[in-house]
């Protein structure tokens, strides 16, 4: 697994909070060997390790929290293809039952639990968890895609893979079919994640949708770009004030805290928006060209990037 | 050469100790009380401390000393960005006595919390944390972790969200009463 890393195999990759264990090639390599991975795997895993580390992710928070959060692995840019470097694109693509996606996001699970502490017997405190939780790993489809690559999208380049990172809760399948009208399926999309309770609606972060092929082509041949169907959403993706005023993590709000954004007097008839900027809402192409289905991740924070490296 | 165990988790060799801050004597001078949770409720953090100053003002009441005791209240949310060397830094720069942190039934707040008295302990100033007894996982993660298994700390043992207003005063005693002796006791 280490390869041409023997020699250094204690160097200190990050140090994950909140137990600030030291992730080296080593340890590193030990727990991608539980989850199963091959070597070619490795340097996905690394990336995946420095992401969570950035300050920016909140990896203390994310795996302290008594809330299911706990960290989205998402693959894009083209690596070389060849038996082992299948990042299972298609079918069943957020399962974990093919490719090495799931093995990916299983070792940094095994990471987080074993080096920063992310075990129910230590820092991880979750009241229920979540499905998913052991693994949650899928590569975006650019042979299906309309778009360019996400990670271009995102400022790296196109020759670039990389692993991006986000602290997920629960996944809601949006199905829309039997139409080709972009109007119709944004309005089911925007109506079916407008909903109190989740992380979005009141820390606005990132919100991660994930487009069957179909559904990314009824938007793309009806001339929509991925940054009109963000601005669409942040438009049309919000609840009154006045709905969530109480609910949700809206029940924390008192005269000391308040989110800068918010006037929280009942009078209050403002529209919230499941996101403070049209750029939170994260597009990819995911899974086979049959069925119209979008996936929504909900969770809370930023993503974060880092190239995968060759060995 | 690592056992197998340390090759998977290091966490399991341990933890550097840190210092420890010296009680006070008795109480005197800034003693800052910060509610930094997310509530269950709006306010109740408010009310672990109204039962904390309570206590403070009663133990202090027969007290002959000259400095005398003034108490600062903070409200600062746990959640985001975590930058305690920061708010460590701006205590010792106000040459602040004690502080005492609050934490309800917010994991991330808890833990958030014990690190905070840590470091003030680090820096010289007696700290204890107030915390959800039904956290002791995460508890003692953190402070076998931050080097401080030592660290006295209240809790309470009901969870805030079966609580209501007029239940904290009486619910609230015994862990205000734990805060004043954890600060004033060797």
């Amino acid at each position: 697994m280490l390869g041409r890393k023997l020699g250094y195999e204690n160097e200190v990759i990050a140090t994950l909070p909140p137990s600030m264990g030291q992730a080296t090639w080593s340890n590193i390599a030990a727990n991608a060997v539980i989850a199963g991975c091959a070597p070619s795997d490795f340097m996905a895993v690394v990336a995946a390790v420095r992401a969570v580390a950035q300050p920016r992710f909140l990896l203390d928070q994310v795996i302290t929290t008594v809330h299911g959060l706990w960290p989205m692995v998402f693959l894009s840019g083209e690596p070389a293809l060849g038996p082992d470097r299948d990042w299972a694109r298609e079918g069943d693509a957020l399962s974990g039952s093919t490719g090495s996606a799931a093995r990916i996001a299983r070792a940094l699970s095994l990471v987080l639990r074993n080096i920063a502490g992310g075990s129910p017997e230590t820092f991880d405190a979750s009241t229920m968890g979540r499905p998913g939780k052991l693994m949650f790993g899928f590569a975006e489809n650019t042979t299906m895609s309309p778009w360019e690559p996400w990670q271009v999208r995102a400022g790296w380049a196109s020759g670039d893979c990389i692993a991006a990172t986000y602290a997920a809760d629960s996944t809601l399948c949006i199905a829309d079919m039997g139409h080709d009208d972009p109007d119709i399926l944004l309005s089911t999309i925007t109506d079916s994640i407008s909903i109190p309770g989740t992380y979005n609606a009141f820390f606005r972060k990132d919100l991660w949708l994930l487009m069957s092929p179909t559904h990314a082509w009824i938007f793309a041949e009806a001339g929509w770009s991925i940054a009109d169907i963000a601005q669409a959403i942040s438009e049309r993706a919000t609840q009154p004030y006045g709905r969530l005023r109480g609910r949700g993590l809206f029940g924390f709000i008192d005269t000391h805290q308040a989110p800068t954004w918010l006037r929280p007097e009942p009078g209050n008839t403002d529209l919230i928006s499941i996101v403070d900027d049209p750029r939170r809402v994260q597009i990819a192409v995911v899974g086979a060209p049959t069925g119209g289905y979008t996936t929504a991740v909900f969770g809370s924070g930023v993503t974060t990037t880092e190239k995968i490296e060759h060995e | 050469m690592n056992n197998h165990t340390d090759l998977i988790s290091p966490m399991a060799a341990g933890q550097s100790p840190r210092r420890s801050a010296p009680h006070l004597r008795e109480l005197f001078g800034e003693i800052v009380l910060s509610d930094s949770m997310l509530n269950i409720n709006a306010g109740w953090g408010a009310l672990i401390l109204d039962s904390i100053e309570a206590a403070i003002f009663e133990s202090i009441s027969g007290s002959t000393s000259p400095v005398g005791v003034s108490i600062t209240r903070i409200s600062r949310p746990q959640i985001g960005e975590h930058r305690p060397h920061e708010w460590i830094d701006h205590l010792v720069a106000d040459n602040v006595a004690a502080v005492v942190v609050t934490a309800g039934d917010c994991a991330t707040c808890t833990s958030r919390a014990l690190r905070e008295c840590i470091l003030a302990e680090e820096a010289g100033i007696p700290a204890t944390a107030v915390v959800p007894q039904g956290l002791s996982e995460i508890i003692h993660a953190t402070l076998r972790s931050w080097g401080r298994p030592d660290l006295r700390i209240a809790t309470f043992e009901t969870p805030l969200f079966a609580l209501k207003r007029d239940d904290f005063p009486e619910v609230m005693q015994s862990t205000a009463t734990a805060v004043i002796s954890i600060l004033t006791s060797p």
